[in-house]
């Protein structure tokens, strides 16, 4: 139903924003990792945002494609323009994970470290934190916005219940 | 059904009808827009509903008469609302053109307008039962 598919919309926009604050608390709380299951220091996790597909429902295709008249002939005019529930707008935010691999990695002369290379050195993972909390800000506030459009789709379905 | 064109039809509520309509897909474009907010990339939508209104208000010039169901409407029908990309050059953030604080205004506004719509249909309603049984509420 066209009402409950813009909880949908703003839902996938709170899952994106929660998943890309879970990498942020992964990178910060991995800040000082050098050693991994993949070996190596700790790659930084970058949430990427998608547009979700625009036509992902069957129901949507078929109202589309299903015209209430049958045209025989390439001729003929189409019946008229599609009812307002039946335009589909898009749905939503997907997320994809990616793990970045380091540019620039923090280098520390520590050669009593057990992950020390031979020169002395120890490769930390590339994470700025300063970095991390601006996203981590801009996330919060993203989701805040989505929060308070869900609230408002919400109000509504409440008041057309009072018609 | 000849009872819905003489009780329902002449009223303001198939108009209110098409507002509720209206602003419900409008609130989905903003809400499609709100969620890709930090989506590199995305353009933001938007609805263009204003002729579809209009034709629900305005009385046509010339509105012919259908004998026949193979006649062409005269006038032909109005368009539905179309969900289109506006050409919005402003890039701030680097990522996309969704403006958050015009979307939250947008939000704000269609809301009121939702709820302007659905005061005016209950009011509609309490009308014609009014006018039905004689007596209030």
């Amino acid at each position: 139903m066209q009402i409950f598919d813009t909880l949908d919309i703003s839902a996938t926009g709170l899952t994106a924003q929660r998943r890309k604050m879970t990498a942020i608390a992964s990178n910060i709380a991995n800040v000082d990792t050098t050693r991994t299951d993949e070996g190596g220091p700790y790659k930084r996790r970058r949430m990427v945002m998608l547009e979700a597909p625009k036509l992902t429902k069957f129901s949507a295709m078929l109202e589309q494609n299903r015209s209430r008249l049958t045209r025989t002939q390439g001729g003929h005019m189409l019946e008229g323009e599609p009812r307002p529930d039946e335009i589909f707008t898009g749905s939503g935010v997907m997320t994809q994970e990616v793990r970045e691999e380091p540019i620039k990695p923090r280098m520390v002369y520590d050669p009593n470290h057990p992950d020390a290379r031979e020169d002395g050195y120890v490769v930390f993972p590339d994470v700025n934190v300063v970095t991390e909390m601006v996203d981590m800000i801009a996330s919060s506030r993203a989701y805040e916005a989505n929060a308070t459009v869900l609230s408002a789709a919400k109000d509504m379905i409440n008041r057309s219940l009072e018609i | 059904m000849f009872l819905d064109r003489v009780v329902f039809n002449k009223t303001k509520i198939p108009a209110l009808n098409a507002v509720l309509d209206v602003t419900q897909l409008r609130q989905r474009v903003i809400s499609n827009n709100i969620a890709n907010v930090s989506t590199a990339g995305y353009r933001k939508q938007d609805l263009r509903f204003q002729e579809y209104l209009d034709s629900f208000v305005k009385k046509p010039a010339v509105e012919g008469i259908r004998t026949d169901p193979r006649h062409l409407p005269v006038p032909m029908p109005v368009s539905a609302p179309t969900v289109f990309e506006p050409e919005s050059g402003l890039n701030d953030t680097g990522l996309n053109n969704v403006d958050i604080d015009k979307e939250m205004t947008d939000l704000a506004e269609n809301h009121l307008h939702f709820n302007v719509g659905a005061r005016l249909l209950s009011g509609g309603f309490d009308g014609l039962r009014k006018a039905i049984t004689g007596r209030t509420a």
